[in-house]
């Protein structure tokens, strides 16, 4: 067994508590004469032993207590497997973040560090076990070398990986190296780390508690002032603009190396599906500056736009010298609205507050910028309307659709579309059957609730959805004020998901997913007639709310950047691009940290990870250190629920016992 | 110790006695005229039986009557009423010395030996007193006299107590001690087996002593009203037991309980009267209540 935090074992002097408070409860006793004890006596005689037997069981379990407390914050975990008859752990460690790209004496440092960890391999004494792994802001460890003569596998296995984008994350290795040297036991252990001390790593990284014995030889293979020009970020103004609009795209390049750039071609290149777009220019940088250009880009076609931004000068590091960016261009998404109560006032119909609100307008107005396009139809006009030409459709009190627009729609949602339906008072159950029978409805319509006197509101609603995202901050307004007069209510299927409900639990909005495509359903009405929240200033931020969710505005748009680190979550092979997703694409560009060559010196290194420094026996800056603990997070492998299951035991017992021993 | 003789005397108190008298319920033998009666016959005032007249008889008490019937001569004899020795016997062991509640079973059974020689003074009996721990310690034989009363006062008050108890042993030496069938009053805590105490007080019943027995406790000793922990201080043998008291308290009392019944029973088979004070109880109020129930059987 192992521990991970050994500085709790201080906290066994806590063992001392309860024998003195043992003592202090013998010492703080009141005297009392009497002319004999002989009756005590007889009463204390015949259980005097058992009881003192329970006394010293009580005083035990109350040590076991404090140990056993003391144990569990000291974190214990078995070491899950030994290391036979090996009697030396040999780890490396293989820094292959993108840095490491970088080369020396014609050669990169990753090829550099595979050949140094090929002689440590080859060099390694009788008995000794060898344990490899690369690392960027993940771990990936190579298969061990036993110390049975099979040394040439592993040398032949060791291959350095030809490209990297990741960053650099040493808290990760660091845990993997410090689980391997305590599984070791009491074996001599040595840890090898190969890297280029970039700075940027030392900013975010954790490491784990190395326990004291392991000697970690640390190999730097930078080089000082290396000529790196990278493109380090690339934004776009607006990655969705209308077809023919301008938007901007502003680029930083740097320039790590010791000369200045003179004049040196900066390109931007886009390509949709039938045409390209470049646009160069030339840029000059001095020495060590951080430059930003804009690009404006204009006239673009209808459709994905996907490029890149690239620096043409020859350097030493390649992989930061262009990043990736796209754009969309399209129209705004087309909104049909469906009006199941007409009026011939607009004011007085039931979707005027709706279609003002997707329009961003007053009426006879128009705005560019709205992300909707709403057109009001009435229910008698859904079976000449072709949904295909639609992103969404809004149903709102409608009393329901023939079947075969209502068959129509159905494939709509299922192909991908998004469906919003607002209840009124002609919504029941008898016009929804056809969407009952495919499952687009939320559950079963009960009947309508109006209120009495008080109103009825919104109680509950999930505050990680993207729909109330923004709603979490209570400046931005109370959910709970907006008052309803009446709604449907609807026992919800299994299928559905209550985002929002009321007061008493009934739903207020829910959510079908269909296919591809999904619907909401809003059990109360979208004009006044159910509610007073047309007129509320909550209205257009929650309508557009629930139509960027099913548009995918909520979750980023339809072009989202993505950084390649440990944060991002993607794959450790990928490689920068863009991706098409299902309903969006995704750009991928490197760290612009592993763009910065600046390095710390090894005395830095050894400080930010509270190291040791034990003395340097390399050519290139290398040094001996021992590791001194920090924190760690949880591991897999602990057992301290077990202590803590054996804690409540002991305290349980201690309570039994204590209540019966009294004398 | 009392410490001071003045402390034992209550005049209020002890003139509350002068209106009882201590009654002695078996014959005893004094020699002087007073309340009891006498195992001789005299001629004196209470008719006890005729007998033949012998020669030298006195003429006065002649039955003339019966002579007159029967023709022979028959004097009447009479019980002499006489004073009576009454051996109070004071315990004087460490555990008399125990205070609970302010006064200790020594200073209580201290006044109340007082008391009773003050009473048994008064009506002129003889009243001698012996003070007991592991053995007699002191004896003042029984006497009528007038100072009496301050030497057994002075015994009291300078005596000191002694750590040990073996009422055993002192009854067996008391009893020896009193050579005139009387009345023993024991005061005492009888911290001892009831067996060996009855032992005794067989004893003394065994020389013909009518035995009064005042059984002295400490409230703390018979109900235990404590709580937490305690460490209890055996005041004569200096052991120690720490304990939960009201933990233990239920059965304690149950020994207690079961000690006293004990006692109480084995006294009434054999005649004792046996009367049980706390140091708490009033004193005055106690005697007078056991004296005023003893004067109705007669």
């Amino acid at each position: 067994m192992a521990f991970v935090q050994t500085a709790f074992f201080g906290a066994f002097a806590a063992l001392a508590i309860p024998i003195i408070v043992h003592l202090m409860f013998r010492m703080r006793t009141r005297r009392v004469n009497l002319g004999t004890v002989r009756f005590l006596r007889e009463v204390l005689h015949k259980n005097a032993r058992r009881k003192k037997v329970k006394r010293f069981v009580l005083l035990a379990l109350r040590m076991a207590g404090v140990a056993l407390l003391a144990t569990l914050f000291a974190r214990p975990y078995f070491i899950a497997q030994g290391f036979g008859s090996s009697d030396r752990l040999v780890a490396v460690l293989i820094d292959r973040s993108a840095s490491m790209e970088l080369r020396a004496g014609g050669e990169r440092l990753i090829d550099q560090a595979v050949d140094q960890t090929k002689t440590i391999i080859q060099e390694r004494g009788r008995n000794a076990r060898v344990e490899i792994a690369f690392f960027d802001h993940t771990i990936r460890p190579l298969g061990a070398d036993q110390g049975d003569g099979k040394a040439n596998d592993v040398i032949r296995d060791l291959i350095a990986p030809e490209a990297t984008y990741c960053s650099t994350d040493f808290g990760a290795a660091f845990s993997w190296a410090r689980d391997i040297c305590v599984k070791a036991g009491r074996s001599k252990k040595e840890l090898h780390v190969f890297t280029d001390l970039q700075r940027s790593g030392l900013d975010w990284s954790e490491v784990a508690e190395m326990p004291d014995d392991v000697q970690v030889e640390l190999h730097d293979l930078g080089r000082d002032s290396p000529n790196n020009v990278a493109v380090t970020a690339v934004a776009v103004t607006r990655t969705l603009v209308r077809p023919g609009d301008v938007s901007t795209v502003h680029v930083t390049v740097s320039n790590a190396g010791p000369f200045p750039l003179k004049e040196v071609p900066l390109r931007l290149f886009l390509r949709s599906d039938r045409r390209t777009y470049n646009q160069d220019r030339q840029v000059s940088i001095a020495a060590g500056g951080l430059e930003q250009f804009a690009f404006q880009v204009a006239g673009l076609e209808t459709g994905l736009w996907q490029g890149q931004v690239e620096i043409e000068i020859e350097d030493e590091l390649r992989f930061d010298n262009r990043r990736f960016l796209a754009l969309m261009a399209a129209p705004p998404w087309k909104v049909l609205i469906v009006d199941g109560q007409p009026h011939v006032s607009p004011i007085l119909s039931e979707t005027y507050f709706l279609e003002s609100a997707l329009r961003l307008a007053p009426p006879d107005q128009t705005y560019a910028n709205t992300p909707y396009d709403p057109k009001v139809v009435n229910a008698s006009e859904v079976a000449e309307t072709d949904f295909e030409d639609y992103a969404l459709v809004v149903l709102a009190n409608v009393e329901g659709l023939s079947s075969a627009a209502a068959k129509r729609l159905v494939d709509f949602v299922d192909a991908g579309g998004g469906l919003i339906v607002f209840s009124g008072e002609n919504i029941d159950s008898a016009g929804y059957r056809s969407f009952e029978s495919v499952g687009l409805t939320p559950g079963t319509f009960v009947d309508i609730k109006q209120a009495d006197d008080l109103p009825f509101r919104m109680q509950e609603w999930d505050e990680q959805h993207s729909i109330f995202g923004p709603f979490n901050d209570p400046q931005h307004g109370d959910l709970r004020r907006l008052a309803f007069q009446a709604y449907t209510k609807i026992e919800p299927s299994p299928q559905a998901s209550v985002l929002a409900s009321f007061r008493g639990g009934d739903p207020l909005l829910l959510e079908v997913t269909k296919g591809q495509g999904r619907a909401l359903w809003f059990t109360s009405s979208c004009d006044r007639q159910w509610s007073d929240w047309p007129r509320s200033r909550l209205y257009l931020p929650l309508v557009h709310q629930m139509l960027g969710h099913l548009t995918g505005l909520n979750e980023g748009g339809p072009v989202r950047a993505l950084t390649i680190d440990a944060s991002s979550g993607l794959a450790a092979d990928i490689k920068p691009g863009v991706y098409e997703r299902a309903r969006y694409w995704e750009v991928i560009n490197p760290s612009p940290r592993e763009s910065e060559t600046d390095r710390c010196t090894p005395m830095e290194f050894s400080d930010r990870f509270a190291l040791h420094v034990g003395g340097s026996n390399s050519s290139a800056d290398q040094l001996v250190a021992a590791v001194a603990p920090t924190t760690v997070e949880l591991r897999d492998d602990e057992i301290w629920h077990w202590i803590a299951f054996a804690l409540v035991g002991v305290l349980c017992v201690e309570c039994f016992l204590a209540n019966r021993t009294t004398a | 110790m009392t410490g001071d003789q003045a402390q034992l005397v209550d005049p209020v108190f002890f003139s509350q006695l002068d209106n009882i008298e201590l009654r002695a319920r078996s014959v005893v033998e004094g020699f002087m005229h007073g309340l009891h009666r006498s195992p001789f016959v005299g001629f004196s005032v209470e008719f006890n039986s005729h007998r033949e007249y012998v020669q030298g008889d006195d003429l006065r008490h002649v039955n003339w009557k019966l002579y007159a019937r029967n023709r022979r001569l028959y004097v009447k004899e009479f019980d002499a009423e006489t004073n009576m020795d009454v051996y109070i016997m004071l315990d004087i062991s460490g555990s008399m010395e125990c205070a609970n509640k302010g006064r200790s079973k020594l200073d209580y059974g201290s006044a109340l030996a007082a008391a009773l020689a003050h009473l048994a003074l008064k009506q002129h009996d003889a009243v001698g007193i012996t003070l007991f721990a592991d053995r007699v310690i002191s004896h003042l034989r029984p006497s009528a006299k007038p100072h009496q009363l301050q030497e057994i006062l002075q015994s009291i008050a300078t005596t000191k107590a002694r750590p040990a108890s073996d009422v055993a042993r002192a009854f067996h030496q008391a009893a020896e001690l009193a050579p005139h069938r009387g009345m023993v009053v024991l005061i005492s805590d009888l911290f001892d087996d009831v067996a060996t105490v009855m032992n005794g007080i067989e004893h003394m019943q065994f020389k013909n002593h009518e035995v009064i027995l005042f059984h002295v406790l400490d409230p703390w000793e018979r109900d235990l009203p404590l709580e937490g922990n305690v460490r209890f201080h055996d005041m004569e043998t200096g052991e120690e037991i720490t304990t939960q008291a009201e933990s233990i308290r239920e059965q304690y009392l149950k020994h207690v309980n079961d000690w006293r019944g004990e006692m109480a029973k084995e006294c009434l088979n054999r005649g004792v009267d046996r009367v049980e004070l706390t140091t708490d109880d009033p004193l005055d109020q106690a005697l007078l209540d056991y004296f005023v129930r003893r004067s109705k059987s007669f």
